[in-house]
């Protein structure tokens, strides 16, 4: 009986641990979905932020696997926030001369409206700017790749251009002894053929 | 010693009073529906629908119903008397007078081959929201099968996850997600998706990093489509546009642009809408059957979603407050799941064979 009180702090703060730590874990885990491998001679548009001498590693990876790696914006790669703040948006919605309270209750679903459609134009936008990669370059897949430092999740996303259908997705954990060379042959070797 | 006694006197009140509150039954009260058709024979289900669906609901929730009548009674009290219907704008003010805390109206309409459209609207008191719906199904020869099959609707938005669906989703469908996730969070969330046989079609993950993760991402909850809404209630009567001799050309610019905004955004917001996602469904070639819309919360343990036919642009699923299981380690893959599950379940009368 003096046994099992003497090992039930213990064994406590063991499972109170495990279970703090269960859902960073789980989250942190390496998994990967991929319906559609891309086949050898395909032509690929990469996108990845980062500095263009780690992008020449990244592109002489998939050119190794005899994939047509496309030109499209190689060295110039802006992700959305940067370019553009939705915060903006709001300053901009809210502003008017008429000062009003109850004005600007009543047209708060009018403002809510207006965002909601300005989200989805802005996906009209991307959706057109897919449609180009693959009528202008002659792409056939959009590959996203975001690298993160060990413990964190680097990831990667292949869009089928064919038919705007997500074909693989994979997180990948960075583990101490990776380099960027080998996370990217991680994604490479399971994405391509 | 007296002093003793009024206190615990004092504590017995408080806790009478605290339990008084604690069990007071929800008040769910019923008007009209409202008789559609041009043909008067109907207008005797004005009454016996809303009496019914008062029935059948108290039949399964502990709750107290007020049916037409009774409302009628007690809106006689302040002279006023019981509309057939009511605009959005003026429920806040009904629902208060009434004493009830949830309002249910509508209307219905008897359609060619034994068909009827019934359209229920309801508020809850303080919520300055409306879900409103529309069914279209057979005109039951015995009324009580027809009445269980809008109960069924009601009692399950009304429960704790607000559900409403009017069709499953089958597998194979091509999904588009617009949510508030990024990166390796938002590829926890497709793999369930992918791995339990639907298309998902790249919205939202064909970037980097999203745009609109910030908290406004929550307006999605509100939906509106052409037969079914859930929306929030503008109310433009306290709003003056003073108009006169004396107006100069720049009033009557904010005034017209002020018009065109409401009329655009809020009146006709649908087919604004629907245009939008007309143009945006063929940008993406018509490689989409549903847009579904998933709002995480900040610690991605619960979820809503809203899903919409592209095609018919009607409202399919509706959900809210759906949490992860305690057990499970990786919230936004679990809550995945639960969609996964979710998308092929149809809701089935359980008083039908």
């Amino acid at each position: 009986m003096q046994k099992i009180s003497r090992l039930a702090k213990p064994v406590a703060f063991c499972t109170a641990l495990l279970v703090a730590a269960g859902p960073g874990c789980a989250s942190k885990k390496s998994v990967a979905v991929v319906k559609q491998k891309i086949a050898p001679a395909s032509s690929v548009i990469v996108i990845v932020d980062c500095p263009t001498n780690v992008q020449n590693v990244i592109y002489s990876k998939f050119m190794s696997r005899d994939l047509k790696v496309k030109a499209f914006n190689a060295s110039d790669i802006y992700t959305a926030q940067d370019v553009f703040d939705i915060t903006d948006f709001k300053k901009v919605a809210y502003k008017t001369t008429l000062n009003d309270i109850n004005l600007l209750f009543s047209m708060q679903k009018t403002y809510d409206n207006l965002y909601k459609l300005h989200v989805y134009n802005y996906e009209l936008s991307k959706a057109e700017t897919l449609g180009q990669m693959k009528d202008k370059w002659g792409a056939r897949y959009l590959v996203l790749l975001e690298f993160k430092d060990w413990e964190r999740v680097s990831w990667a996303r292949v869009i089928d251009l064919a038919t705007f259908e997500l074909v693989g997705v994979i997180n990948y954990s960075t583990q101490y002894r990776d380099t960027l060379e080998t996370v990217i042959e991680h994604f490479v070797a399971n994405l391509a053929q | 010693m007296k002093a003793r006694l009024l206190l615990i006197g004092a504590a017995a009140a408080c806790i009478c009073m605290i339990a008084g509150s604690a069990f007071a039954r929800t008040t769910i009260a019923f008007g009209y529906l409202a008789n559609r058709s041009a043909n008067e024979n109907y207008n005797y289900l004005e009454t016996i629908f809303p009496n019914s669906f008062a029935s059948s609901i108290k039949s399964i929730f502990d709750v107290e119903v007020k049916k037409p009548l009774q409302v009628e009674e007690r809106l006689r009290k302040f002279d006023l008397e019981l509309k057939k219907t009511y605009e959005n704008f003026e429920l806040p003010e009904l629902v208060d007078k009434i004493d009830a805390d949830i309002f249910i109206m509508g209307s219905f309409q008897p359609l060619p081959n034994n068909q009827i459209s019934i359209e229920l609207s309801m508020y809850a008191r303080e919520s300055n929201e409306v879900f409103a719906f529309t069914n279209v199904g057979r005109m039951e020869t015995e009324i009580f099968k027809l009445v269980d099959r809008i109960s069924l609707i009601v009692i399950n938005f009304l429960d704790r996850e607000n559900l409403y669906k009017s069709r499953a989703i089958p597998r194979g469908a091509r999904v588009a997600i617009l949510t508030n996730l990024e990166g390796e969070e938002l590829n926890r969330l497709y793999m369930p998706l992918m791995e339990g046989g639907y298309a998902v079609t790249c919205v939202q993950g064909d970037e980097l990093a999203n745009a609109f993760k910030e908290e406004r991402f929550d307006v999605f909850r509100y939906v509106r489509t052409k037969n079914s809404s859930y929306d929030i209630i503008t109310d433009w009567r306290k709003t003056s546009f003073p108009l006169g001799a004396w107006m100069n050309r720049d009033d009557e610019e904010r005034a017209a642009y002020f018009r065109k905004l409401y009329t655009d955004f809020d009146l006709n917001y649908t087919a604004t809408k629907n245009d939008a996602l007309d143009r945006m469904t063929k940008a993406l070639r018509n490689n989409v059957d549903v847009l579904l819309v998933v709002g995480f919360s900040a610690n991605r343990k619960t979820c809503w979603l809203r899903a919409v036919d592209v095609k018919d642009r009607e409202l399919v699923w509706i959900q809210s407050n759906m949490k992860s299981d305690a057990m499970f380690a990786d919230p936004v893959a679990n809550l995945s799941e639960r969609i996964v599950r979710g998308m092929e379940r149809e809701i089935k009368n359980p008083f039908e064979k």
